[in-house]
Order: C-alpha cells, then sequence, then structure tokens
C-alpha cells in the first residue's frame, strides 16, 4: 500500500518541477529552494486534493502549507490523512 | 463570538473581477487578500497563451477571454456584472477600464488607462499638464530617428519589469537593438537623466513609491530603494523602506501627488518611479498596479496586504487607518540573474548556505542546471535565484548582499 510520504512525493515528482529528485528529498528540506514556484506549489495543490479526494480548507492554502514534505504532511494529517486509514 | 461580529456568508460578498496574471503574484496570497472582503472572478485567458482556467476554476467563477476580440472580452465580463474591476499587471489596464467604465465602477478612466499602458502617451500628457519629463520619443525597427540626447534608455513602449531595457549611447546602437527584438514591437527612447551626487554602494538612485488613490484622495505609502541595476538595464531587487532621508521623501512623494493628478488617476493603486538627480526629485514614470515584488516587501515589515487594499479600491471601500510599519525592520528581496550573452545556466550551487546567512528568509530557485537564460528578458521571471530577507540597518543590508553574492556560485554557457 502507499503510504502517505510516497504520495507526496511521487505528486511534487509529477506537479512540482523541482531541481531534484523528490525521493532523495529530505523531510524538511525547503521545496521553495528546491525549485517549487508559486505556481506549481497550486498544482501540487490541485494534484493532492485529487489524490486524497479531499479540499484544503482556506486556512491552509500559504505558502508555508507547502513549504516541506513534512508541512505537506501535517496539514493532510489535520484532514485526517493518515497511513492505513 | 462577540454579539455584534458577523461572518458574511463568502456567497454574500461583493464580487470583484480580477485579472490575474501568470506569472504573476501567488495564488495563495491573493486568495488571503480577498478573504472576508470579496468573491473573486477570475479573469484569464486576454493575453495569448494563458492557461490557467483549470486551476482557477478551484478558487470560484472564472471568465476565460481566451480567443475574444477586445470588445467581446469587455462584454463578456460586463456580462457577469461584478461591482469591482481590479487588475495586477499593466497589460489588463485597458480592458479594466472599459469594463467599469461600462458598469460606472471605480477604476481608472478609459483616456487614464491609456497613459498608464503607453508610455509615450503618458509622458505627451505630463509634459502637457507641465510636469517635467525627460526628453522622450517614440521609435522602432527602421525607424529611429528622434531628438533625443545620448547617454539615453530604450525600453518598450508598453512593458514592465525592465524586459528589453537598455541603456544606450548612440543612435547606432538604438538601431542595433531595435533589430535585435521584435521588429514589430514600439519602443521608447528617453533621456538619461543625471545620477544624484549621493551615490552608494547598494543603492541605485531609481526609487518608487506606492500610492492608494480612492474618489480623488492621495494617500501615499512607503518609498522603496533599488538594488543597482544588472546590464543592460535589469533588476536586481528592491529594499523597503528607501534608505533616502526624509526630504528626498517627501520630494518623491510629491512628484507622484503632481503626476497623479497630471494623468487624471482618481481611483487606483499607484506604483510611481522617480529618479533622484543632481537636479532632485524626478519623475520616470507612473504605473497604475502596485509594483513587482512590492506586496511581499510590505508584509514583511509588518504593512498592509497591497493586493487586499487593490480589492478594496476597486470595490470602492474606504481602506481605513493602516497597520504601522516596524520602523526597525527593512524588507529586501534580491533577484540573481546571469550575465549579458548567457544562454544556460549550468551550475547553481552553495544555494543551502545562502540559506544560513542570518537576515535572509526565503532562497528560490526558479532556474535550475539547463534552463535558458536571457538578459533581454524581465528579471521577475528571468532570475536564477531569488532571496528574501529581513534586516535592520542599511549597514546590514549591504554586508547581508555582499554575503549573498559572494556565497551562491551561478554558472552560465
Amino acid at each position: 500500500m502507499t503510504t502517505v510520504d510516497e504520495t507526496i512525493r511521487s505528486v511534487l515528482k509529477a506537479h512540482g518541477r523541482l531541481a531534484v529528485d523528490p525521493e532523495t528529498l529530505g523531510e524538511t528540506v525547503d521545496l521553495y529552494t528546491s525549485g517549487l514556484s508559486s505556481h506549481s506549489s497550486v498544482n501540487v495543490m490541485l494534484a493532492l486534493e485529487n489524490e486524497f479526494d479531499l479540499e484544503f480548507p482556506d486556512e491552509m492554502l500559504t505558502k508555508a502549507t507547502f513549504q516541506s514534505i513534512s508541512s505537506v504532511r501535517e496539514a493532510l494529517e489535520k484532514m485526517g490523512v493518515h497511513d492505513g486509514a | 463570538m462577540a454579539v455584534d461580529e458577523k461572518v458574511i456568508p463568502v456567497n454574500d460578498l461583493p464580487r470583484v473581477a480580477l485579472f490575474q496574471p501568470e506569472p504573476g503574484p501567488s495564488l495563495f496570497e491573493t486568495l488571503a487578500a480577498s478573504r472576508e472582503l470579496c468573491q473573486l472572478v477570475w479573469i484569464v485567458g486576454w493575453l495569448p497563451g494563458q492557461r490557467t482556467t483549470e486551476v482557477h476554476r478551484r478558487f470560484g467563477e472564472v471568465v476565460d477571454l481566451s480567443g475574444l476580440d477586445f470588445d467581446d472580452a469587455v462584454a463578456k465580463i460586463q456580462s457577469t456584472q461584478p461591482d469591482g474591476v481590479a487588475v495586477l499587471s499593466d497589460d489588463a489596464i485597458e480592458m479594466a477600464a472599459a469594463v467599469a467604465e461600462r458598469l460606472n465602477l471605480p477604476f481608472h478612466s478609459v483616456e487614464t488607462a491609456r497613459y498608464l499602458y503607453d508610455k509615450v502617451a503618458q509622458r505627451e500628457a505630463l509634459a502637457a499638464a507641465g510636469l517635467a519629463v525627460p526628453r522622450f520619443g517614440a521609435v522602432q525597427f527602421g525607424n529611429s530617428d528622434v531628438d533625443v540626447p545620448f547617454p539615453a534608455v530604450l525600453k518598450p513602449r508598453a512593458g514592465a519589469g525592465s524586459r528589453d531595457t537598455f541603456r544606450v549611447e548612440s543612435n547606432d546602437e538604438v538601431t542595433e537593438l531595435l533589430a535585435l527584438c521584435n521588429p514589430l514591437e514600439e519602443f521608447i527612447l528617453e533621456e538619461w537623466l543625471s545620477d544624484s551626487a549621493n551615490q552608494r554602494k547598494y543603492a541605485a538612485d531609481l526609487v518608487s513609491v506606492e500610492t492608494i488613490v480612492r474618489d480623488g484622495d492621495i494617500r501615499h505609502l512607503m518609498v522603496t530603494g533599488r538594488f543597482p541595476f544588472a546590464p543592460p538595464f535589469r533588476e536586481t531587487g528592491s529594499f523597503m523602506p528607501s534608505d533616502l532621508g526624509d526630504d528626498d521623501k517627501d520630494a518623491v512623494r510629491e512628484v507622484a501627488t503632481s503626476a497623479i493628478h497630471a494623468l487624471g488617476i482618481t481611483n487606483g493603486v499607484i506604483h510611481t518611479e522617480v529618479k533622484m538627480t543632481s537636479n532632485g526629485a524626478r519623475l520616470i514614470e507612473v504605473n497604475g498596479r502596485v509594483g513587482g515584488s512590492i506586496n511581499g516587501l510590505m508584509s514583511k515589515i509588518g504593512g498592509p496586504s497591497m493586493t487586499r487594499l487593490v480589492l478594496q479600491v476597486a470595490l470602492g471601500v474606504d481602506v481605513g487607518p493602516l497597520p504601522s510599519v516596524d520602523p526597525s525592520s527593512i524588507g529586501f528581496y534580491r533577484l540573481l540573474v546571469g550575465p549579458v550573452g548567457a544562454t544556460k545556466v549550468t551550475a547553481i550551487e552553495h544555494l543551502d548556505e545562502v540559506g544560513m546567512i542570518p537576515g535572509v528568509i526565503d532562497v528560490l530557485m526558479n532556474k535550475r542546471p539547463g534552463d535558458e537564460v536571457s538578459a533581454r528578458s524581465t528579471a521577475f521571471t528571468d532570475n536564477v535565484v531569488r532571496v528574501d530577507g529581513l534586516v535592520h540597518s542599511y549597514e546590514e543590508l549591504l554586508d547581508v548582499i555582499e554575503r549573498i553574492d559572494a556565497t551562491l556560485t551561478l554558472s552560465f554557457s
């Protein structure tokens, strides 16, 4: 079964336009320093909504939510997304 | 919740037709600016190649203008009956003004919008109003014989962000550069104003000021300084507030006020560029939108959301008291660009170390090894790396900028 972390990395690979392979990124590495633009962060958000069948609430639609893999996972966890859930 | 606090349901909020450019301000920032103020009706497709409809649909109503001519586009927006119209870039100003005129919404008049979009028309209007403007002339490939002294600045008649902007020394150079650029595009050649006697290592003579104009009432905000330009005339970032003294800042605001009156601006958020010269503050140009990256600078030092101010002015809402900025803070962004002649990024090194320099907040890699670059493009989109930060003195600002430049290694072919 695909984990949340794997799905985030997969979405980043498809939509993040990062300069490095998301598979190799540390959880807390700054995604913007790694090449995530404001435009691609929106595409990442839409792809995550599609993958997990949810909608990010307004208060989570900030640059900080998409700052790192761990910040994305924390946001998803707040919306009830967990491994095996 | 207190009894008198009411949250207005989103669907009851007024609707603002917003021309959101791409690339442009962060969509997340724009959404945050609209919260509990208005619903956004996203206007997309007014320029060829804009394909952002699906992204915007997630966040509200979308009006796609793809394939429509000017009149049909205006009619389509008009049919949505917005309560306000707003722009975040120059290229939508004339269309927005036409919509506003038909719906009697607060925005630039159609005539003023032309002055704000067309640099030649603007200089003519300013000169007609008796303002001192640099000598200028309209030029185009094959027609560059105008009476403008050299050195001069050559730039697109309609454009922003220092795209295709050059300091030129002779008519031969103008001819050569026009041949390199789009031969169909019109340019303006403008006299180079003398530099000020107060040269600083970290600052250009060019500054800008943001102004809110509502029903003719003029309210100036911060004066912003700029880092020295990169050849041929590319922006390398800005800092807020400017390091000018109070008298000079007052002079900048006075110049902006005169220009706003001269162009007949009665509603809008305005970005005026002024050069400090050996003869004092001189107007360069007036733009009918927030300056590039000013929103981010303002938020760094505790100021208001410029995008929210744009939306409030579009709705005719009193913007009320504005938050006081932190007087001990200087926000900055630095754009690192390639040298003239570079065509491709080959390496970006020590990015992580830049992020550890005290005062640096964000490091954004905008290009990757292998990406193309061009000194003709605007540095806002063609920068390789962008660094944002916050410092507490101009000495610290200079130190941080020098450390950024010394730490980061960019290679090009």
